[in-house]
């Protein structure tokens, strides 16, 4: 018994050193990650050649991916696709990343417009001019120019686009129809928008709000500051300064985070972290919300409610925020012919009809977007004349951190906006200068 | 005479070299997964601590830099603070309450084991699917505040609020860990010797006495583990954490591990990681070696 008792004596230290390899068991995952020349586990048949495609979405994705595997195997009998993959895009990036590290990076990646900066920066992928120029099959005529502009670096295309998104203003017919306010339309300002919210927000007896009148993601303020006619940066493809602290940039935010902290319309970032605002809307606890081509998916099997999509409201001026997937070929690849062959299929429009299909995006080839074969809301296609994508930095990664950082103490309230607007400035301009 | 001393000498030593051998034998497994997978990546932290490392190119060696940025940087004071405030939080409330516990299923009431099972089972249970039926629990909606509003009580955004966010994680954390510290005390109580007990009652000390006199000085040992094996885990607090609040709202409930990961694969600066890792293991290694320092002043052996 008293052996029983001393025991635990002991444990302690040794918990320390197991605690020790607790610390670092994230630094060993990413050692254990990083083994050079790890031939890719797989059934390949002799002579093929294997082309690796980086790419993230969860299972329901996955098996759109599959159907365009096969698709392409058929065409292409001497090339086989073997897909890398991730369910979340923060651990996608964190995984390429990685591979790159180890000098294993898939043959062709799946990234986001805004993230391509910060990969060019380290030199990661192969400028695809040439061969486009050496293949008549691509017709970059077909492309919306905004597509293949965001895309392209110092005159270098450095991948061929997937779909790209931008967002609009979905709501609750029913809602409406018993708050009795008109249906939105153009003619919506942020005033508009306001005073909607306001008669469509519900409180029970208790204070809980039953149904907001309006949210969106709860930390995009983009939109709004464009729409005040303020920038984030003097250039948001190649920033030099930020302008976070121009009283346009100001007055926006002010009025964004003012929907739900003083007006309290809207549901807090700490709410939404807790029931993100599809759910909410699925859930008919938010009235209107702002989201991208993406929502209408989910929102097919709404049948509690009827809705419609409208515009963003404009404020100053009419802008709404796009975001682009684009194909890139890693400059390591050892087989850039046959990743390019891939690429030039997964932009193609057979390819595009799939994803797209069920996916909700938009596609960016004319031909398709204009043959009315995909049920998309029309006042996507009426914001995308005026669409705008986020900013973009090879210091991104960093940046964004800044944003995790700072916007949740404006969000809640805890930070004065134009005190975190300033420190966030600062922080930017000296990531800018390179510090 | 001393020829067959000298070989049976001889004898022994080569038997315990091929003992040892054998041992080495046996224990080469565990043994190298140690190496490869503890301290390798050990040292490799240690090492990368010393540099900047975004996961893509060499590590750049920066010296002490890391280590100089922490102790300047604002973000590691708070959430410095949030992991402090949760270990007082959580350390006293799982030591009383698992003591009760441990305590009321000590006596030979009805169905215990039945009651044992039962609140053992959230130390079993994996810390995401707790997290996410605790989310429903603490909903505006939620189990929670039903009660709260059926006994006319205002509702409280358990998880939305930057006061309640650290408390309503603290709860959690108690609930969940309860079980294993309730085990311990009671096999801590069951060790102490009935003999005691019945003199105490033969000299007439209440039940009060008896608890004060006996079975706290008594259970002074397991007490001291708990306590010590509580403050190493409330330091790394991470599961219940990123689950529940993500760390929010506006960073009410970002602990120091949150932060290292934060830092390591979001931000991927992997050498500035590594040194808030070292830093954290210093500052646990410190608070147990104080910890082991002073109980002499309040654990008795017999």
């Amino acid at each position: 018994m008293r052996a029983h008792l001393r025991l635990p004596l002991r444990l302690p230290l040794r918990r320390v050193t197991h605690f020790l390899m607790v610390t670092v068991l994230m630094l060993g995952l990413l050692a254990s990650c990083a083994q050079p020349e790890s031939e890719p586990a797989f059934d390949a048949p002799a002579g093929a050649t294997v082309v690796q495609w980086g790419l993230w979405g969860g299972s329901e994705h996955l098996v759109l991916y599959e159907r365009l595997i096969e698709m392409f195997e058929a065409e292409h009998p001497d090339i086989k696709v073997q897909m890398v993959t991730v369910a979340g895009f923060t651990d996608y990036l964190t995984k390429l990343q990685t591979l790159l590290a180890a000098g294993t990076p898939p043959d062709v990646i799946t990234l986001g417009n805004e993230w391509f900066p910060a990969f060019l920066s380290k030199g990661a992928f192969q400028d695809l001019t040439p061969f486009i120029a050496d293949d008549p099959e691509v017709n970059l005529d077909d492309y919306i120019p905004l597509t293949l502009e965001v895309l392209t670096r110092d005159g270098k295309l450095y991948a061929l686009p997937k779909d790209f998104s931008v967002d609009a203003l979905y709501y609750n017919i029913d809602a409406f129809d018993e708050a009795g306010i008109p249906y939105p339309d153009e003619t919506w300002t942020w005033e508009t928008l306001l005073d909607a919210a306001q008669r469509l927000t519900v409180r029970d007896d208790a204070g809980r709000v039953v149904r907001y009148g309006w949210s969106d993601s709860g930390l995009n303020m983009w939109p709004w500051i464009w729409q005040n006619n303020g920038q984030i940066f003097d250039n948001e493809r190649e920033p030099t300064v930020a302008t976070l602290t121009a009283p346009a940039v100001v007055e926006a935010v002010q009025f964004y985070y003012d929907l739900s902290l003083k007006h309290k319309v809207a549901p807090n970032v700490a709410e939404l972290q807790q029931t993100p605002q599809q759910e909410l809307f699925i859930g008919g606890r938010v009235a209107m919300i702002y989201d991208n081509v993406g929502a209408q998916v989910p929102f097919a099997g709404i049948t509690d409610f009827r809705w419609d999509v409208a515009m963003l409201a404009q404020g100053k001026a009419r802008v709404t925020p796009m975001a682009e997937n684009g194909y890139a070929m890693s400059a390591a690849s050892r087989q850039p012919e046959a990743a390019w062959e891939l690429i030039k299929f997964l932009s193609g429009p057979e390819a595009v009809r799939v994803i797209i299909g069920a996916g909700g995006a938009l596609p960016c080839l004319k031909t398709l977007a204009e043959s009315g074969e995909f049920d998309v809301r029309p006042a996507f296609l009426d914001s995308v004349p005026y669409s705008r994508p986020i900013f973009s930095a090879p210091q991104m990664l960093d940046m964004l951190a800044v944003f995790r950082n700072e916007q949740p103490l404006m969000a809640m309230g805890l930070k004065p906006v134009p005190e975190a607007l300033r420190s966030m400035n600062d922080e930017f301009n000296a990531m800018l200068r390179g510090e | 005479m001393s020829g067959v001393r000298g070989r049976a000498a001889w004898t022994r030593g080569a038997r315990r070299r091929r003992e040892a051998l054998w041992a080495l034998l046996f224990l080469a497994p565990s043994l190298a997964g140690f190496l490869v997978f503890t301290l390798g990546p050990v040292g490799a932290s240690l090492g990368l601590s010393a540099t900047r490392w975004d996961l893509i190119g060499r590590p750049e060696f920066v010296g002490l830099d890391n280590y100089r940025a922490a102790l300047a940087d604002p973000i590691l004071g708070r959430v410095m603070r949030n992991t402090v405030t949760y270990s007082a939080g959580t350390v006293p409330l799982l030591v009383i309450v698992s003591l009760a516990l441990a305590m009321a299923l000590n006596q030979p009431i009805r169905g215990r084991t039945l009651f044992r099972v039962i609140l053992f089972m959230p130390v079993v249970s994996s810390t995401v699917a707790v997290a996410m039926v605790w989310r429903w629990i603490y909903a505006p909606f939620g189990a929670l505040n039903a009660l709260l509003v059926s006994v006319g009580l205002p509702v409280v955004g358990w998880l939305t609020t930057t006061t309640w966010a650290m408390p309503a994680v603290i709860l959690m954390s108690v609930w969940q860990s309860v079980g294993y510290s309730m085990v311990i005390f009671l096999a801590g109580l069951q060790g102490i010797p009935q003999h005691l007990y019945d003199a105490a009652a033969v000299d007439g000390a209440s039940p009060w006495q008896r608890f004060w006199r006996i079975t706290l000085p008594l259970l002074s040992p397991t007490t001291f583990f708990i306590v010590v094996m509580a403050i190493i885990s409330t330091f790394q607090v991470f599961g219940q954490v990123y689950m529940l609040t993500g760390g929010g709202p506006a960073f009410a409930t970002s602990t120091i591990v949150y932060y290292i990961y934060e830092r390591a694969f979001l931000a991927l600066h992997m050498g500035y990681a590594s040194a808030l890792a070292w830093l954290l293991f210093a500052a646990i290694f410190g608070l147990t070696v104080i910890q082991l320092r002073l109980q002499r002043r309040w654990v008795a052996y017999e």
